[in-house]
């Protein structure tokens, strides 16, 4: 969505493209947070959230980072992340799943070890005297 | 007018209005009428039904392909037992769409792999059942 509009913008077809992302009264953004944007791409991704926002249609999305990580996530522009924020969370429900991952559930054997060895290590006790 | 010239005629008009369904059908629904010598609103309503569903069928398959659903799960299919921070009764009260109604966000948030997107598609392929339309976006890769 996001690179979509940049490239469309440059080429004058934004009008149209954005439409694409406005029309729908479900539109589901997913995985927001696994690549970060950039000015213009956080730019474009807040055009879309406002103008739904404006228009009273449904915005799905689904991220792997907290809310608080979102102003590193756009380009480190706090201005921009939290006016997102803003329209995302006004009348929204909020779903924090807590669980495991679904896709490793049969590899837990395997993960377990490692996320183990993520724990900072036992330190002796300390010896007075 | 012959029987024969009334039914090719039929079958002209209705692919002219592109009723092809009603085109399809007609014919087999006239003999059965006619036999059992029933009302003609009975045999009309048969064949104008038959063309609705066709095209209620047609229009909800075209509204699943334009929206790019990476993949088609219900909210059926999900393993509440699996993910027990979720409420399940929650999720099915989103399933009767007055988000959808009244233009309300949703937010899933979680690791990768709880399920996050499964829930997502399963409503909005919900919404679009229910004759929205819908479409998804991935946002690392578009």
């Amino acid at each position: 969505m996001t690179k979509a509009l940049v490239t469309a913008w440059a080429d004058g077809t934004f009008v149209t493209k954005i439409r694409t992302y406005t029309a729908p009264s479900v539109l589901v953004i997913d995985d927001v947070g696994i690549t970060g944007f950039d000015r213009a791409e956080a730019n474009a991704f807040f055009q879309v959230i406002n103008r739904r926002y404006e228009n009273r249609s449904a915005t799905i999305v689904t991220t792997n980072r907290g809310l608080p990580a979102w102003a590193e996530l756009f380009g480190g522009d706090a201005v921009v992340a939290s006016a997102i924020l803003d329209r995302l969370l006004d009348g929204a429900t909020v779903i924090n799943i807590k669980g495991q991952s679904w896709r490793l559930r049969e590899h837990e054997a395997l993960t377990k070890p490692l996320s183990d060895t993520t724990d900072p290590p036992e330190r002796p006790p300390r010896r007075r005297g | 007018m012959s029987r024969q010239t009334l039914m090719e005629q039929l079958k002209d008009d209705f692919g002219y209005l592109k009723l092809t369904k009603a085109a399809e059908v007609f014919a087999a629904y006239a003999e059965t009428a006619r036999k059992d010598a029933t009302d003609p609103l009975e045999f009309l309503a048969r064949v104008v039904s038959d063309e609705v569903d066709a095209t209620r069928q047609r229009r909800l398959a075209s509204r699943l392909r334009f929206a790019h659903f990476p993949f088609r799960r219900t909210l059926e299919e999900f393993d509440f037992d699996f993910q027990p921070s979720i409420d399940p009764k929650m999720i099915f009260d989103l399933a009767e769409l007055d988000f959808v109604r009244e233009g309300r966000p949703l937010l899933f948030l979680g690791k990768p792999g709880c399920g996050k997107s499964h829930l997502a598609v399963a409503l909005a392929i919900k919404a679009v059942e229910a004759g929205y339309r819908g479409y998804i976006s991935s946002a690392p890769r578009t």
